[in-house]
This record gives C-alpha cells, sequence and structure tokens, in this order.
C-alpha cells in the first residue's frame, strides 16, 4: 500500500496531490463505469477503452464498465449508485437528477466542428430526410413515419418532443404517421438510410462522425430542422461519491496525459472540458 | 405491275404460325401456374419461418423471465428483509443487461420495497387479484400482467413508449397456492429491442409482444421500437396448451399482413410476427417481374420469327412470282422474236407477202381447209409484163417500187384468208379462199387484172404496167399446191402468149377463145407422152473449117395417130400455154440421151446432139437436176448433150441458175435465135454459153455482097471475142456459106447442108456427105 502510494506520488503531479491528497482513502474497491448507447454498443465499448486504462491506471483500482441495453438501464444504474460514473445525455442527465439530485455533470467532450455540428462542446438535433426524398420543408412530413432514438435520449427524443413541437405546433404523436424507437442516433440514420422510416432525429455529432466514416456525404441527407445548440453529453459522477475520488477523477480527465489523448482521438474528441449543472439548465428548462 | 390478289394463309404459314402460338401460350401458362405456385410457396415458408421466430422469441422471452424467477429467488421468500439486501440486489441489476429494476409486494399487492422507489407502481393488486386465480393452473412462474386494468379502460398511455416489460413472479407455498409476496422484475425494452434489431423483417414487419388478452405491450421492427402503428384487434390467442401458434391474414391500413403468433398461456404472453405479404412476395415479384421480362422477350422473339419467317416466305413467293414472271416475259419475248424471225423468213421482205416456202405452208393448210369444206379454191399465177425491161430502162429501184405496189393493190384485193405471196422475180401467186363460183373467180381475176393495169405513180413517176395472170382451180385442175401451182403457170404462160392484160384459165374449157385443134392436142398430150409418139429428127451442124458434120439439132416431131406427123409449130404453143411443155422438153432430152447411146452402140460417129429447151423449162428449179440424172443415166460424155435456150429464158433468174448447174456438169449451151430479142451481147457476158446461134432471119438477109450483112460480121467478131462458138442458122444457100466461112463462122446448120432426118437416115447421110465433101 505505501509503496504504492510512493509510487502515486511519484507518478501523480504535484498539483494533483496539492489539490486533494484524500482521494485514496475513500477509494471503493471498483470503479463501475458505463455510458448511453450512441452505436454499435461493441464499437462504443472500444472507444472508450483508453478511458478504462486512464481512470485504472490514475485510480489503481479496477474500472468496470457495464454494459448498457438502455438511456434508461444507465440512469437507473446511477440512480441505483450501482454505477460510479458515466455518460449522459443532458436529457437523461436531468432526469437522473430528478430522481437523484446527488448526481452531477462535471466534464463534457469537446469536438471538432463539423458539416453538421457547431465548434466546441455543443451539438444540435437534426430532423433528416434523405436528400432524394420529396420532402422540403418540415410540414411536409405530416403523416410520416419518424425514427426517434430514445425516450431519454435528448435530440433523439426530447427536443423533438418539445422544441420541434412547439415549432409545428402540435404533438409528435398527431403529426407524425408512426414513431420509432431505434434505440440509438446510428440505428435512427441506418434506418433512414435503409429508407425504414421517411425522417429521423439524429444528434449531429453522430452525423458528423458517419460523414467523417464516409459512411454518408454532405448531399446524403437534407436537414429539415435543427435545435439551438446543445451542450454535448455530460460525464457524471452518481451521489454519494467522495468529493476527493471526484476531483482526482476530474483531474484525470481534464489535465493532459498520454492516456487522456488517448482517449481523445479514440472518440474524436479534441478536449474534454469541465462543466457544471448550469450547462444543461436550458435542457432542464425544456424538460418542465 | 404485276399484281398477284392476296391469298388465305396457306399451310405452310399455319404450319409456322401454330407452334409458335402454342410455344407462347405455353410459356405463359407455365408462368401463371407457376407464379400460383411459387407464390403460396414463398407465403407458406415464410409462414413457417416466422413461426419459429416468434417461437424463438418466446422461448427467449420465456428465459428472461425464468431468469426474472431467480433473480427474484434470490430475495427469498422470508418476511424479513436485511439491511444489506438493496445493495445486494441494487448490484446485481446494475450489472443485468436485462433488468433494471425491482420491486417486492406483499400478497395484496402493496410496495413492500422498490430498488427505484421513485419510479415503482405503489399498488400492483390489480395484477395480483387478476393472477391469484390462476396460480392453481400456471404454478408460482413469471407472468406478464395485462396491459389495461381489467374494468378495461384502455388509456391514452399508448401515446408514450412503454420502456419496462414488467414480470410479476409469486412467491411462496405453491403447495397451497398461498403467495408469499410478488417481486415485479422490469425489464428493459431496449434490451429487447436491440435483440430484434437484427431479426430481418423487411419492410413493415414487425414483432409483437402481447398480454394475455391480447393488448399490445410492445412492437419492435428492424427500426427499433415502434409506437403509434395500426392497431390489431384480436381476440385472445391464448389455448390451454403450454405453448401454441397460429397464423392468420390480417389486413393493417389497406395492406396485406401475414401473423404469426406463440402463445405461452402459463407466462401470460403472445408473440405475434406480422409481415407485409407484399414484403414476403416482393423477391419473388422482382424475380416475377423479371420472369415477366423474360417472357416478353421470348414472346416478342417468337412472334418476331413468325413475322420475319412469314415474310421471308412471301417474299420468296414473290421472288418467285416474279422470277416466273420473268420467264414467262422471257419465253414470250423468245417467242415474239421467233415469230419475228419465222416471220422474216417466210415474208418476202419487198412485197411483205408469203415468200414462196411460207406460201406452200400456208397455202398448203388453207388448201386442205378449203377442201373439207368442199369448197372450189382458185390459184392465180401472175407475171408481169415487160418487168424486166422496166427494169433496165428505169432501174432497179423503181422495179422494186413497181413491185411493192402491185404487192399492195394485191394485198388490198384479199379475203380474210386469202393468201398471197411473191415467188421471186416479178410472179406473185394468189390462192383464193372461201366459197367461190367459177364466175365469181373470173371476175375477180378480172378485177385484178384492170387493178394492177392502172397507172402507178412512183417516185413520181407514171408508169403502165399489166399482168399476164394464170388460173387454175381445185380441185379440178389439181389436188395439191404444186399441181395448181403447176397448171396456174402455164395458164399464165397461155395468157402471156394471149397477149398483155389477160388471164387464162389453166382449163382451156373455161377459156372463152380457145382452138378446137389446140384443144384436142392439149387433150391428146398426156396419151401421147405415155405412148411416146413424139420423135427426134436431126437437122446437121457443120463445122466451116473442116466441112464435116460436127453434131445434129434435135427437133421434135409428134407421131400423132390421128393426125400423121405434126410439127413443133402447131403443138408448142399449146405444150407451153398447157405446161406439157415440161414433161414433153424432158421426153426430148431423154430421147436424144437414148439416141445417142443407140449411136454409140451402132457406131455412127455423131459426137454432139443439140436440143432446144423451152424458157418454162429453164425457169423450173429441179430442170437442170433433172438433166444432169439423165446424163447420168445413159453414160454420157461431157459436151454430147447440148442446150439450145432463147434469150427470153436467160432472163429468168432461175434459168440462170440452171445454166450454171448445167454448164457445171459439162452440158453445153448455146443461145438460139440470137438477133431477134432486145439482148446486145454485152449483155450475154453474164450468161455462161459456149455457143451463139445467129437467127436464120439474119442469115437469109446475106446476099451476095459482103456489105450486106454487117450485123452479122460484127456479131461475129464480136462472139469470137468473147469466146464464144458462133452458129450460123437456117444457111441455104452457098452464097451465105461462103460469106459465114469468110465472116469466121464456126458452125453452119441450114437446108443447105442437111435437112431435119429421123434417125434412122442419119448413118448414111453421113456417109453420103462425106464423101460429098471429100469429092468436092
Amino acid at each position: 500500500m505505501l509503496r504504492a502510494l510512493l509510487i502515486l506520488i511519484l507518478v501523480v503531479p504535484a498539483p494533483l496531490l496539492w489539490a486533494d491528497n484524500r482521494w485514496d482513502e475513500c477509494l471503493p474497491g471498483k470503479l463501475v463505469f458505463t455510458m448511453i448507447p450512441k452505436k454499435d454498443m461493441d464499437e462504443q465499448l472500444v472507444e472508450y477503452r483508453p478511458l478504462v486504462a486512464l481512470l485504472g491506471e490514475g485510480l489503481g483500482i479496477p474500472v468496470e464498465m457495464v454494459r448498457p441495453s438502455s438511456y434508461d438501464s444507465v440512469v437507473d444504474g446511477l440512480v441505483s449508485r450501482a454505477v460510479d460514473v458515466a455518460v449522459l445525455g443532458p436529457a437523461a442527465y436531468i432526469m437522473a437528477r430528478e430522481r437523484d439530485d446527488g448526481i452531477q455533470a462535471f466534464a463534457s467532450l469537446a469536438v471538432r466542428p463539423g458539416h453538421y455540428t457547431p465548434a466546441g462542446s455543443f451539438y444540435r438535433s437534426l430532423l433528416l430526410v434523405r436528400a432524394e426524398r420529396e420532402f422540403r420543408r418540415a410540414a411536409d412530413l405530416r403523416g410520416a413515419r419518424v425514427a426517434l432514438t430514445d425516450p431519454a435520449s435528448t435530440s433523439g427524443s426530447l427536443i423533438p418532443k418539445t422544441a420541434f413541437a412547439d415549432a409545428i405546433n402540435r404533438p409528435l404523436e398527431v403529426f407524425f404517421g408512426g414513431r420509432v424507437y431505434a434505440g440509438s442516433h446510428d440505428n435512427a440514420m441506418d434506418a433512414l438510410l435503409a429508407d425504414r422510416v421517411d425522417a429521423a432525429f439524429v444528434s449531429s455529432s453522430r452525423v458528423d462522425e458517419y460523414l467523417r466514416r464516409g459512411l454518408i456525404d454532405k448531399d446524403t441527407f437534407r436537414v429539415l430542422w435543427n435545435s439551438e445548440p446543445l451542450h454535448y453529453d455530460p460525464f457524471v459522477f452518481r451521489s454519494g461519491l467522495c468529493p476527493a475520488l471526484r476531483q482526482r477523477i476530474s483531474q484525470l480527465m481534464t489535465q493532459p496525459s498520454e492516456r487522456r489523448q488517448a482517449f481523445l482521438e479514440s472518440v474524436h474528441a479534441t478536449d474534454i472540458t469541465p462543466v457544471e449543472h448550469a450547462d444543461y439548465r436550458p435542457v432542464e428548462n425544456l424538460m418542465k | 405491275m404485276y399484281h398477284k390478289p392476296d391469298r388465305p394463309v396457306s399451310a405452310v404459314q399455319i404450319a409456322m404460325v401454330l407452334p409458335g402460338v402454342l410455344m407462347i401460350l405455353f410459356v405463359w401458362g407455365f408462368f401463371l401456374v407457376q407464379g400460383d405456385n411459387s407464390r403460396e410457396e414463398a407465403l407458406q415458408a415464410r409462414l413457417a419461418e416466422n413461426r419459429n421466430l416468434a417461437l424463438i422469441v418466446s422461448e427467449s422471452l420465456k428465459q428472461m423471465t425464468d431468469r426474472a424467477g431467480a433473480v427474484a429467488s434470490l430475495i427469498g421468500d422470508g418476511n424479513e428483509t436485511g439491511a444489506d439486501e438493496p445493495d445486494r440486489l441494487l448490484g446485481l441489476l446494475a450489472e443485468d443487461p436485462v433488468f433494471n429494476r425491482l420491486g417486492i409486494y406483499d400478497p395484496n399487492g402493496r410496495l413492500v420495497y422498490a430498488t427505484h422507489p421513485a419510479s415503482a407502481r405503489p399498488d400492483i393488486g390489480d395484477w395480483t387479484r387478476n393472477l391469484q386465480p390462476k396460480l392453481a393452473d400456471s404454478g408460482f412462474v413469471p407472468v406478464l400482467p395485462p396491459r389495461y386494468p381489467a374494468n378495461g379502460e384502455t388509456t391514452s398511455a399508448s401515446a408514450e413508449p412503454v420502456w419496462r416489460l414488467s414480470f410479476l413472479i409469486p412467491v411462496g407455498f405453491p403447495a397451497n397456492d398461498r403467495v408469499a409476496r410478488w417481486i415485479l422484475v422490469e425489464l428493459d425494452v431496449g434490451y429487447v429491442a436491440g435483440l430484434l434489431q437484427h431479426v430481418a423483417l423487411g419492410t413493415g414487419g414487425f414483432i409483437q409482444v402481447l398480454d394475455a388478452n391480447g393488448d399490445e405491450w410492445l412492437r419492435a421492427d428492424s427500426s427499433g421500437v415502434v409506437v403509434g402503428g395500426p392497431r390489431i384487434n384480436g381476440a385472445s390467442m391464448m389455448s390451454d396448451q403450454r405453448v401454441s401458434t397460429g397464423s392468420t391474414t390480417l389486413t393493417l391500413d389497406g395492406e396485406s399482413y401475414q401473423y404469426v403468433h406463440a402463445s405461452r398461456s402459463n407466462h401470460g404472453f403472445t408473440i405475434g410476427v406480422a409481415q407485409p405479404q407484399k414484403t414476403i412476395l416482393g423477391p419473388l415479384e422482382r424475380s416475377r417481374g423479371w420472369q415477366l421480362m423474360v417472357n416478353s422477350i421470348i414472346t416478342l422473339l417468337i412472334a418476331g420469327s413468325i413475322v420475319w419467317l412469314v415474310r421471308v416466305l412471301k417474299q420468296q413467293q414473290l421472288a418467285l412470282q416474279a422470277s416466273e414472271q420473268e420467264n414467262q416475259n422471257l419465253i414470250e419475248r423468245l417467242a415474239g422474236e421467233h415469230a419475228r424471225s419465222s416471220r422474216a423468213a417466210a415474208i418476202d421482205h419487198l412485197s411483205g407477202l408469203y415468200n414462196r416456202r411460207q406460201f406452200l405452208e400456208v397455202a398448203g393448210e388453207t388448201l386442205a381447209a378449203q377442201r373439207r369444206a368442199r369448197h372450189m379454191s382458185a390459184l392465180l399465177f401472175i407475171d408481169l409484163d415487160r418487168f424486166k425491161s422496166i427494169n433496165d430502162s428505169l432501174g432497179h429501184h423503181v422495179g422494186d417500187q413497181l413491185l411493192q405496189a402491185v404487192a399492195g393493190r394485191i394485198q388490198r384485193m384479199l379475203g380474210e384468208r386469202d393468201v398471197a405471196a411473191r415467188f421471186g422475180g416479178d410472179e406473185f401467186v394468189i390462192l383464193l379462199t372461201g366459197n367461190r363460183s367459177e364466175a365469181g373467180i373470173e371476175q375477180w381475176a378480172s378485177d385484178l387484172v384492170q387493178h394492177l393495169s392502172s397507172v402507178y405513180q412512183l417516185d413520181g413517176t407514171e408508169l403502165n404496167n399489166s399482168p399476164s395472170v394464170g388460173i387454175a382451180i381445185s380441185p379440178r385442175d389439181g389436188q395439191s399446191i404444186d399441181e395448181l401451182i403447176r397448171s396456174a403457170d402455164a395458164a399464165m404462160y397461155s395468157a402471156k402468149e394471149a397477149g398483155r392484160g389477160q388471164y387464162r384459165f389453166f382449163d382451156q374449157s373455161l377459156n372463152l377463145n380457145k382452138d378446137v385443134e389446140e384443144f384436142h392436142l392439149e387433150q391428146a398430150f398426156a396419151a401421147a407422152l405415155k405412148n411416146r409418139e413424139f420423135v427426134l429428127h436431126y437437122q446437121p451442124q457443120v463445122c466451116l473449117n473442116t466441112m464435116r458434120v460436127t453434131g445434129y439439132e434435135t427437133l421434135v416431131r409428134w407421131q400423132h395417130p390421128e393426125f400423121g406427123l405434126v410439127y413443133p409449130d402447131r403443138f408448142i404453143p399449146v405444150a407451153e400455154k398447157t405446161g406439157f411443155v415440161i414433161p414433153m422438153g424432158l421426153e426430148v432430152i431423154r430421147l436424144a440421151c437414148a439416141q445417142l447411146v443407140q449411136w454409140r452402140l451402132d457406131q455412127v460417129p455423131v459426137k454432139t446432139l443439140a436440143v432446144n429447151v423451152s424458157p418454162i423449162q429453164l425457169g423450173r428449179s429441179e430442170f437442170c437436176e433433172q438433166v444432169r440424172a439423165l446424163v447420168d443415166e445413159h453414160c454420157l460424155e461431157p459436151g454430147q448433150l447440148e442446150l439450145e435456150i432463147t434469150e427470153t429464158a436467160i432472163l429468168n433468174d432461175q434459168a440462170m441458175a440452171n445454166l450454171h448447174c448445167l454448164k457445171e456438169a459439162g452440158i453445153r449451151l448455146s443461145l438460139d435465135d440470137f438477133g431477134t430479142g432486145y439482148s446486145g451481147l454485152a449483155h450475154l457476158e453474164a450468161v455462161p454459153v459456149d455457143k451463139l446461134k445467129i437467127d436464120r432471119s439474119l442469115i437469109a438477109s446475106i446476099c451476095n455482097s459482103h456489105d450486106d450483112s454487117p450485123v452479122v460480121s460484127s456479131t461475129i467478131i464480136l462472139a469470137k471475142r468473147m469466146k464464144l462458138q458462133v452458129v450460123a442458122e437456117g444457111v441455104e444457100t452457098p452464097e451465105q456459106l461462103v460469106h459465114l466461112k469468110v465472116a469466121g463462122c464456126d458452125v453452119a446448120q441450114g437446108y443447105h447442108l442437111g435437112r431435119p432426118m429421123p434417125a434412122g437416115d442419119v448413118p448414111e447421110f453421113i456417109r453420103n456427105f462425106h464423101r460429098l465433101q471429100e469429092s468436092a
């Protein structure tokens, strides 16, 4: 234990130690991590492996990654304190806080600006149709079949239900002929690309990701509606996690390091920036 | 333009069209039958697949409920709830991908504990009351509670997705059906949807999770969880069996769906798989579309082939017809050419009438027809008077024009079936047909003579001419055309004798100015020939140089049984009129030949006999051959026979041909009566004669003086220059003889030297004449 501490002291930069030198005292036997499903879960788990390594090495304890089945399962895990750290969507974060206000957003990925996404830690909810379809305006989609993501997704469910419904001045279930919860943004886009749905509400960062991977080009989709910028998905702590540990994890994720860099590259992000609850207040306001 | 009317479809065309139509019918029949079959097969195959899918999904869900049961069993069946138990449960649930939440309820359905108290159902009495009675049958197994309360209010909750499937697990004492507590395990729908998203149900297909009442808990397709799709109003599909399946066809939003369900009554749920028939049959329709295209192409190909074949056949038929037509045209053209060339061969180009050959053919047939019809026919032989002199004086051009004009006048007079021909030179022949009387024929002949005697206007020249016409009537004067021609020819000569512009019948009884004696003679001719009543007398010809007899001129006499010896001046004209001069002339030649042979045998020194030939005879084409045959028959030496011809005879082409022919055969020719006609010596150059006999009228003019007959002298000189032997006829005085000898005449003949004598007197005459000469 002492040796490990010595190594940590040698390895961990002094400012960190200065900031809180008591984090290891409240260290649990393992750290449980999960994230909301965005894409193929196996791929997503691989992408987050560098983060697991960063945290595991930085904390000196095993980090367990739980495979989620839905946004709700992640929220449930956090609320039931079975999960220590998670990535939530903004709406899921607000939902989770409604059930347990000890849940705290502490960081967010900053991504490269894309064709659809503004620079920094923001993204938008987009209503997409395939460019060759006849739909020109959002109003053309009356009676169409639309893909949503997950009931707890911000851009894939919450924003459509609120901001878009306000924009078209009627509830989604009245406006659209059929709604499909595809489970993830990628599934929703795949359904759109396969013509299984007429339109899809998708996160702009996921569309950019598809663009980056060459699965679509800039002319594949037509954007019929987009939301105000939304703050990017927050990393959250469950309630009851000791503050020293929270600080240590924050440090690991926000201070530059090789592992952190590997993680950023893995998720195609430019930075991890600190956030606080106030950043998600606009979403919270939408949900009231 | 040749046009063939459209014919009805031929057997060949039917034979081509029928198999094609049958093939097309077969292709389409097969397509329809196979289409129905494969449609049914596809639906059945998909039904089996989807039934399996429903069973697998129901089994999977049942296993999840088993797991829920296992989770529930961890909680135990005691009433006590340990302080660390929630933590243990939470830990389990956090790591369980299927279950998120768990609640523990007392037997009456009131919440005792919940992992997520904020969102837990406070009371599930509605469910437990419903399930309690069924526990005896189903046992203590996890059950999917009904979606809607039993009092039947289907709330508008369907607007929001159900994101959790609840399973209610009774825990307690199965033996007496007493439930100690109910455990509600909630399943994350995202997990179920994730499982189902790789099930390919195609566009419009979906899977349902239904409760025991048939109300929908969850609907998912390959895109995800579907909210607000078409509602399925089915009765409860539960049965008594643990697992049961069924299928039906539904119509949702106007579209046909194949619907398969697998029900698990113990667990209170049914899995439904719905798939639009359109989706199931889509690939089939595509292949069917492809097949349709292939069939259409095959049909087009077959139809095209048939059309093409029929067209090719038609074209071939047309080509064949065209070729037949072409052949027909060719044949017609050749026939035309043949007719033209035959016509050319048959027509005398100058007059446009038939030539001799064609006349003989056509007239022969016509005559036969006339005789069959028992009609009288008349053959007219026409010779133009003075034609030779017209030709000579006005030229051939005018002569030809005259012939054409004559032919035209004749033609205009002809009846429909009358036949006319030009026999060469100025000879025309007409066969008059129809039913004519003798009087009618005579009238016709009279008209003809009158017509042909009218003035001719030729190249501005007025010309007078007349015909001599001989008429023979069939059948009286001859049975065949040849006989008729012969008779008409003879009659023509008699007409000529009678002067210009005359016509004469061969039958003398028809001629009005007949001479009775001539008539009798004529009647006797045939018999005379037959009885050999003609005899020859011989008048010696003496060479003036040697004063020896070089030959004899034969003179015919008729030893008539009634009239005694008849001299030729009496019967020759009749013979010429009647045509008997021809057989008689031949008889004379035969007699001369026979006499030469006899004298050779008797060693009488007679070298040459000269025979007079009638112009008529010389005009006969067969004459030369007949003479040559006689010479050969009697084995005469060349030069032994000499023929004396008159100037008129040589004006005829046929006569000239005969002369050359005779000359070739070594027969000597002499021109008789020279100096009386119109031919000059220069004219004789073309005539192949050896001798010139100066007419007795010229000789008679010779008196004592040399100058008395310059004509004779100059004639002799010119004849000598032309290498012709000169014979003087009718030498009756010694002065004439001397004169001729001085003038250079070769041979003399006359009473002064010897009268004509019978053959029997000749040997003695020779002996006496020679003795006399030697003594002189």
